[in-house]
């Protein structure tokens, strides 16, 4: 395997968020290997999005580099964020927060929020699934800590993601990939040279004249797709594009004290507004559909709804709802955007970008062009793109009574099947379709439904051989342990800036 | 609004219908739905399998079972694999191990590490760095050790045990939770005229027992979901041509050892299961390829010990009800549909049955969305089990007699193809998180049968040749001694669970 047709040279194309951390996992994982990696970074791919708001999933990858929690702090302005308040969503005047982690406790076999159901029908009023979450009601109090080593306390199930910038995680991921060992070259790309006989990519062109050549080419040039769709011409699916949002504009927002330790979306009427709280400012996002507004008209839109957007020029980033039809084609694999976008809403790009690393070291191509091997790289990311857009579409559940622009539920009727499937059998029974490979699990889907207001029409029958007055006790004794657990916890500021002060090899919890 | 289920009818005894009612009675409140198990003495039960695979600890668990009183009751002993012996060729054996094959290194796969090792020249089987085979080649047991930095934390065990035991265990504890038993033969299954879902059991006494939910656990006939409600049948025959075996206790010729064996036959295989008592025999083998006396005669010349009976002959299609669940009819066991007991799956699809069933329970309305993700997930369950036990007929060198000229020259489905395929390229297991079988299963039986991938993954290059050989050399004297350390097999038993006189 190691012979004249292996993996010698990976080319990285990008030199944005994604092409940084493909090459510092590559290089992690390859180290000592004699692959060499070279990123060619281009001004382009640098115009990305800043705010990131990661899933706790995606905290591994950092953990499996040894870049901590702390490191993300000091060095990329990060910011805990246990989940997301929806604002006037699903209706006008409703907030609704959905956090990460698991919410209640289970009935032996039955799924906890079927007690939710019997009760709501039964006219109780204790019915807000996120009072049953640490994670939902710490986010509603803007507080955070992580638990001491090997607790069982109720702090110990915080469940969080970060939320950083995309600039300074480059930044750093860059110099982790340098020091070990990754070349870079900056330089816009001209062209790509291909093979006449396999059609493989050869070497990249660039601006100033030189030619970078490899065996192995990452795409990670964003919504670009600069080789997967440029060079190779692999299309989009279409099945993504019934979501309306393809323009994204971002602002720098002031912001006086500390922020709550989640990410606000606002549905208004012609657009999502989309805080991302890092720890010098706010970030927020304005995203609709391309042509319904411009630059100024989302700025104006953002400060209406109270955003102190600070006069910085506003990045616009375009992107293509869908998913390429392979993110592995010949000897190309796109990460991130580059291999398929989706609304930044539910999950951001780089959740994928960190799966898709994971899964290419998982099955890293043996020679130039592993057809097997790419056949299973791209039968995963297909699965996994859907189970992240069919999530992404509970978002759009709305009440009809909304008024029009695309505040619609786009393509209801025309949603995929597998959504079709998930939605109807929790709307009958309130059952979870489990699928493997989806990034969200039960409590996740659950909690999105219930947000948009999607209540089963029947609980689990197993629940009807359960005291209702002893459930009742159990539960409200855990709602409270729940709530004194978090009036104990310190606000997000000031933890944060206790972590900041905090001296090496002091680290915080997070990063044991 | 609620419409509870009031009175849950299992048809058919044996392990299927006690294991239902067992779980069943577990979760709900038989005060208020009744469980009544109707079953006939005269009809005989088909003990399925007899060897089980370590997700059972999970239903045992469940049904607050203690593991050493159980074993007391069925004869058990434990099982650390099953041995495969002339699948790949007439000489040749191994061992499909409830275990890790030695120890991932930098997050890869240790049979990455054992390929590149192979490509070089090294020609230790895998076998060498497994603990459950050094300890069932030597005859011995040990619990595996909770310390996951322990080598004895590397493996898992099952049971051998007499299935009909087993069903008579469950059913003192399904009696004792309230399940209802009634004698007596079903003659006739009512169906309601507006919808065609059942409403009764006709037995021969006359006696009519109506039910809201009625679980078919009446074996090969399916004398509720297909005999009463036609709900068809795929036939697996021409994936799985085997459709015949023939049964035999045997007396113990020595003490029992920890391992199921698997003996491939001109047209089948045959199976040997020791139990504390006694052995249990099979000829598993294909109609076509093979006369019945021929396949008995074959049974007969190899058995070990002095067989205690007349060998029964049982008669299966391979394959699967077209919709386990079917109206308020649930088909459980081999009603459901039959795989061969290769890989000792026959109890794990009943359990996994009934753990679906609880997680689907219905209610008199049986709503329609909960019927088709329950049988989509148990089609999920039967296909993959089914493309598993495939995989050992269609991978083999064996051309010595029709029957497994058939098997090599056949199309397989699809998935098993593209699994077979990727591994052979490139050494990755292909396997969905929720599957029973994963990477090491896998991993077991391709190279078991000879599917060697062409390359390895690269990422063993980081580390040098020399590192990789010492550790792989320490690997393999752990295992060694951890094997040397435990106790026999016997003496376990002994000790922990020998059966009443």
């Amino acid at each position: 395997m190691s012979g004249a047709d292996g993996i010698r040279r990976v080319v990285v194309l990008g030199g944005g968020l994604a092409g940084w951390a493909a090459a510092a996992g590559i290089a992690h994982s390859l180290r000592g290997s004699g692959v060499s990696i070279t990123v060619v970074d281009t001004p382009r791919s640098r115009r990305e999005p800043r705010a990131v708001r990661t899933l706790p999933g995606s905290l591994a990858f950092f953990r499996h580099l040894g870049i901590g929690e702390r490191d993300l702090l000091l060095q990329a302005d990060a910011h805990y964020c246990l989940g997301t308040e929806f604002r006037d969503w699903p209706a006008e005047g409703q907030r609704r927060l959905r956090a990460f982690g698991a919410y209640g406790a289970d009935i032996g076999f039955i799924p906890f929020h079927h007690y939710l159901v019997r009760s709501r029908a039964a006219g109780g009023t204790a019915v807000d699934i996120n009072a049953y979450s640490v994670s939902a009601a710490a986010a509603a109090a803007g507080r955070f800590a992580h638990a001491p080593p090997d607790a069982r306390t109720l702090v110990a199930q915080l469940a969080y993601g970060l939320c950083f910038d995309s600039r300074d995680a480059a930044a750093l991921l860059r110099r982790y990939a340098e020091r070990h060992g990754v070349q870079r070259v900056a330089s816009e790309m001209t062209t790509a040279l291909r093979h006449d006989a396999t059609g493989c990519i050869a070497s990249l062109h660039l601006a100033d004249g030189r030619s970078v050549g490899g065996d192995l080419f990452i795409d990670c040039s964003n919504a670009d797709a600069a080789l997967l769709g440029a060079t190779l011409q692999v299309g989009i699916e279409a099945d993504a594009a019934l979501l309306p949002c393809d323009r994204l504009y971002e602002f720098a927002c002031d912001r006086h004290g500390a922020a709550a330790p989640r990410t606000d979306c606002t549905l208004t009427e012609r657009a999502w507004l989309v805080a991302t709280p890092l720890q010098r400012h706010t970030v927020t996002a304005c995203l609709c559909p391309d042509g319904a507004l411009d630059g100024a008209g989302a700025a104006a839109l953002a400060a209406r709804h109270g955003a102190a957007v600070n006069g910085t020029a506003a990045l616009s980033y375009r992107f293509a709802n869908g998913r390429r039809q392979r993110a592995w084609h010949l000897n190309c694999i796109a990460l991130g955007d580059a291999a398929g976008a989706l609304e930044p809403l539910a999950v951001h790009s780089f959740d994928r970008v960190q799966s898709g690393i994971a899964r290419l070291l998982r099955m890293f191509p043996r020679t130039a062009c592993d057809t097997q091997l790419a056949e299973e790289y791209n039968r995963l990311t297909r699965l996994e793109f859907e189970h992240m857009r069919d999530y992404l579409l509970v978002s759009y559940e709305l009440p009809a009574a909304r008024p029009a622009g695309f505040r619609t539920r786009p393509g209801a009727g025309r949603e995929p099947s597998s959504y079709a499937r998930r939605r109807a059998l929790f709307a009958a029974t309130g059952r979870h379709a489990a699928d493997d490979d989806d990034t969200f699990d039960r409590h996740a889907w659950v909690a999105a439904w219930l947000a948009a207001g999607l209540w089963p029409a029947q609980h689990d029958p197993l629940l009807d051989r359960m005291d209702p007055a002893g459930l009742d006790s159990h539960f409200t004794r855990l709602r409270e342990a729940i709530a004194a657990a978090v009036a104990a916890l310190p606000a997000h500021g000031e933890y944060l800036a206790r972590l900041r002060a905090a001296k090496a090899p002091g680290r915080p919890p997070g990063d044991r | 609004m609620a419409a509870p289920l009031t009175r849950i009818v299992i048809a058919g005894g044996g392990t299927a219908g006690w294991m239902t009612a067992a779980a069943l009675a577990r979760v709900i409140d038989t005060q208020h739905t009744s469980i009544e198990l109707v079953e006939s003495e005269q009809i005989g039960t088909v003990g399925v399998g007899e060897a089980t695979i370590p997700a059972i600890h999970d239903f045992n668990r469940r049904l607050g079972i203690d593991e050493q009183d159980m074993m007391r009751a069925t004869q058990a002993t434990f099982k650390l694999g099953i041995e495969f012996v002339g699948w790949r060729r007439p000489d040749d054996a191994y061992l499909h191990p409830f275990g890790h094959f030695g120890q991932d290194m930098n997050g890869v796969a240790f049979h990455h590490y054992w390929l590149w090792q192979r490509q070089r020249g090294e020609r230790a089987p895998i076998d060498d760095y497994s603990l459950p085979y050094a300890a069932a080649r030597l005859g011995r047991f040990e619990f595996p050790d909770t310390d996951p930095r322990s080598v004895k934390s590397t493996y898992a065990y099952a049971f051998h045990f007499d299935a009909s035991a087993y069903g008579r265990y469950l059913r003192r504890l399904a009696e004792s939770l309230g399940v209802q038993r009634s004698e007596g033969r079903i003659v006739d299954v009512q169906l309601r005229p507006d919808d065609g879902f059942i409403d009764s059991l006709k037995l021969e006494s006359g006696r009519r027992v109506t039910g809201d939910l009625f679980i078919d656990c009446t074996g090969f006939r399916g004398l509720l979901i297909e005999e009463a409600l036609q709900t068809g049948y795929e036939d697996w025959r021409h994936w799985l041509p085997c459709d015949r075996a023939y049964a035999v206790p045997t007396a113990n010729v020595a003490d029992p050892v920890p391992h199921t064996r698997a003996t491939a036959r001109a047209a089948g295989w045959q199976w040997r299961i020791p139990l504390q008592h006694r052995t249990g025999n099979g000829h598993v083998f294909s109609a076509h390829f093979m006369s019945e006396d021929e396949a008995a005669a074959i049974l007969a010349r190899n058995l070990e010990g002095e067989a205690l009976a007349e060998p029964r002959l049982l008669r299966f299609v391979p394959g699967k009800r077209r919709r386990m669940w079917n109206r308020n009819c649930i088909a459980i066991g081999l009603a459901g549909g039959f795989l061969e007991p290769l890989e000792s799956t026959s109890i794990h699809l009943i359990q996994a049955a009934v753990m679906k069933l609880i997680e689907f329970f219905p209610d008199r309305r049986f709503a329609a969305p909960d019927v088709d993700e329950f049988n989509r997930q148990l089609d999920r369950k039967f296909d993959e089990v089914r493309d598993f036990i495939i995989l050992h007929y269609k991978a083999t060198e064996r051309d010595d007699s029709e029957f497994w000229r058939y098997c090599r020259a056949m199309t397989v489905p699809d998935e098993l193809a593209r699994r077979m395929a990727l591994f052979r390229a490139c050494g990755v297991a292909s396997y969905r998180a929720s599957e029973l079988f994963v990477e090491t299963n896998w991993v077991a039986v391709f190279l078991g049968q000879g599917i060697v991938p062409a390359a390895c993954d690269p990422r063993v290059a980081c580390l040098p040749d020399a590192v990789i050989g010492a550790r792989m050399q320490q690997m393999k004297t752990h295992i060694r001694k951890a094997a040397a350390s435990m106790r026999p097999h016997a003496a376990v038993i002994a000790q922990h669970c020998r059966a009443g006189a």
